[in-house]
């Protein structure tokens, strides 16, 4: 028997050894960022380039992550907002955060950012990343939203990347950290695997920091922290699978607003949402059948009754909680005077950046029967009709339209007070309804942390030495939603702590 | 007793062992061209998914190819602005080829 032990050991290892072992690769290095978004882009940049010596691991094939996704960025008190007359202060910008947020988040972290938020888009500057326009989806919304070239990411990523490889750092993709190194009370290193299946153990002398991009594509945890886990997801569909969480509960870290998300309005139901972007001078059929969803006319839920203001419409955080009560999805209507009006005088809310007010939605025609194909579309010549397609009740549905035409012909909405230009009457047939589902971009929960992004333990709130986050999985930087009024915080927020978490790394190695 | 164990182990190792090459039939041009295991992966009981340098071997690095969109645009998938990527994340060997660009774009293009 003592053999047979003896030969199953010799086996077992030998199987071992044969199928997952071929020996650690040790590397010596100064930073590992994780996640190559714009948390970790910013971050790895701002190291490699003060002299550390710094690694990014990406697991996506390619890098990026969320950070391909981005319109524009925030940032107060810039030289684009002076040259174009606009106020806006960094004072007001923290007051007006806090405040939204019922002071709900780390004070003297937003401070921090925001006052630094001029400085990160002057660094892009120098690192060749475009800047065409300072923006804001709202009527006379206040102009925070710094427009990147395209109205897209790409770019952004691109510069960075490259900017940190001429530096000297280096970039693995398709290598995810499978594993923090913590033994002491510190982190110093990380365990990740690359493509061809070799494992590398980074020693970090500086720090670790985590920017994976939060878990937005993870349905299990999405399930555990109250957030829905079958909301429509906006950007990747996999990669930003919460790697960091187990992490976080290594180190014993303290965490808040996990259930706080980045809801991002309705989109066509069932469809992926990636396919309803579009650059605002090249719309698309699909991009100009989302902006239906967003239009100030009637919005009915499930009951065949209104439920907000749907001039609402671009406030996401206050859309997604309105239609979260009626069941995650609404019918967008309009009649055939409505139809026209929106091909030949164009929206009156934006589509995000993919549409703009004023845009003619020339596709629309074929939009119809694309989305009557797809079964997101209904069309009647009679309220009734319509009510029975939607599968709403047709008498509650009728009220509903009744009440509508006579709040727009007298000129005021008694149920929700609309702006009076955006009560239109429902009274043309063809009548139409347009199905949309609600979707998130990002988590916004995560570790608490200090201004300079060290993760913070729960026992005794101090900094785990050598461990940082960056970007969204960041907690107490939003109190249960993302802050829509202040626009493109999220991108900016990424970038700037990236950045404060290596220069904290770099002061505490005097480089 | 312990034979019947020697015997069981011993299987279980070469199975394990082989299992890839065994499972995982080669389709397309490869299985045409009589490509085995140990050409891409180095060995004929491979256990790991074979290496990037590997393709390279028999392909160019360099692909110049116009890729024509629906709309008549003009594009090259070879060329992607977000960066290199791997062959085999479109190019299976043992299994139909996939296009890795509408994990977030939606075009048309066939991928051998």
């Amino acid at each position: 028997m003592k053999k047979f032990w003896s030969f199953l050991s010799m086996m077992l290892t030998v199987l071992i050894a044969s199928n997952c072992f071929a020996g650690e690769i040790v590397k010596n290095v100064d930073v590992v960022v994780i996640g190559s978004g714009a948390g970790g882009l910013g971050a790895a940049v701002e190291a490699q380039e003060a002299g550390l010596k710094t690694v990014l691991l990406e697991k996506a094939p390619n890098v990026g992550g969320s950070a391909l996704y981005i319109e524009g960025t925030f940032a107060v008190e810039t030289e684009y907002q002076k040259a174009m007359y606009i106020g806006l202060s960094k004072d007001w910008a923290y007051k007006n955060h806090m405040d939204f947020n019922h002071g709900r988040m780390n004070g003297p972290l937003i401070r921090r950012w925001i006052n630094n938020s001029a400085n990160t888009i002057e660094w892009l500057n120098d690192h060749d990343v475009t800047i065409h326009d300072v923006r804001t989806l709202f009527v006379d919304g206040f102009r925070t939203w710094h427009i990147f070239k395209d109205g897209s990411g790409v770019e952004l990523v691109q510069n960075l990347t490259k900017a940190f490889k001429k530096a000297g750092g280096i970039v693995m993709t398709e290598t995810p950290a499978t594993d923090i190194i913590y033994e002491n009370g510190r982190v110093t290193g990380v365990i990740a695997e690359d493509a061809d299946g070799e494992v590398y153990r980074f020693k970090t002398k500086g720090g670790v920091i985590a920017a994976t991009g939060g878990f937005v594509n993870n349905k299990e945890m999405l399930k555990k922290y109250d957030i829905r886990p079958d909301y429509l997801v906006v950007g990747p569909k996999k990669g930003r699978d919460g790697d960091s969480l187990k992490w976080w509960d290594k180190v014993g870290a303290r965490l808040e607003g996990m259930n706080a998300h980045l809801a991002i309005g309705a989109w066509l139901p069932g469809k992926d949402p990636n396919t309803q972007l579009s650059h605002p001078e090249h719309t698309t059929v699909y991009s100009q059948l989302a902006s239906l969803l967003r239009q100030p006319y009637m919005w009915i839920a499930k009951d065949g009754k209104r439920f907000i203001d749907e001039s609402n419409a671009p406030l996401w955080m206050n859309t997604d909680h309105a239609v979260e009560r009626v069941g995650g999805s609404y019918f967008s209507i309009f009649d055939d005077d409505l139809k026209k009006y929106m091909m030949e005088e164009g929206v009156d809310i934006s589509h995000s950046d993919w549409v703009r007010v004023g845009h003619k939605l020339d596709l629309l025609e074929k939009g119809i029967k694309l989305g009557k194909k797809e079964g997101y579309i209904y069309t009647s010549n009679t309220i009734e009709g319509l009510a029975k397609k939607m599968g709403v009740d047709p008498v509650a549905f009728r009220e509903t339209v009744e009440k509508n035409n006579k709040y727009a012909a007298q000129g005021y909405d008694e149920e929700f007070p609309k702006q009076r230009k955006f009560i239109r009457p429902i009274q043309k047939a063809p009548f139409f309804a347009i199905k949309g589902d609600n979707a998130t971009l990002i988590t916004l929960g995560g570790p608490s942390t200090n201004k300079d992004m060290q993760v913070l333990r729960a026992s005794d709130l101090k900094p785990v030495p050598g461990l940082y986050v960056a970007g969204c999985e960041t907690g107490g930087v939003y109190g249960d939603s993302y802050n829509l009024t202040l626009e493109g915080m999220a991108s900016s927020f990424a970038l700037t702590s990236g950045r404060f978490a290596a220069q904290h790394i770099a002061e505490t190695m005097n480089k | 007793m312990k034979k019947i164990f020697t015997i069981i182990f011993t299987l279980v190792f070469i199975s394990s062992a082989a299992v890839s090459c065994f499972a995982n039939d080669i389709t397309g041009k490869h299985k045409a061209n009589e490509i085995t295991c140990a050409d891409c992966h180095g060995t004929d009981t491979p256990e790991r998914r074979a290496k990037q340098s590997a393709c390279f071997e028999c392909h160019d690095e360099e692909v110049e190819i116009d890729d024509v969109l629906a709309d008549g645009k003009v594009i090259n998938a070879h060329k992607s602005p977000h960066g290199k990527i791997r062959c085999n994340h479109c190019h299976k060997s043992h299994k139909p080829s996939v296009l890795y660009c509408n994990d977030c774009h939606a075009f048309e293009i066939k991928v051998p």
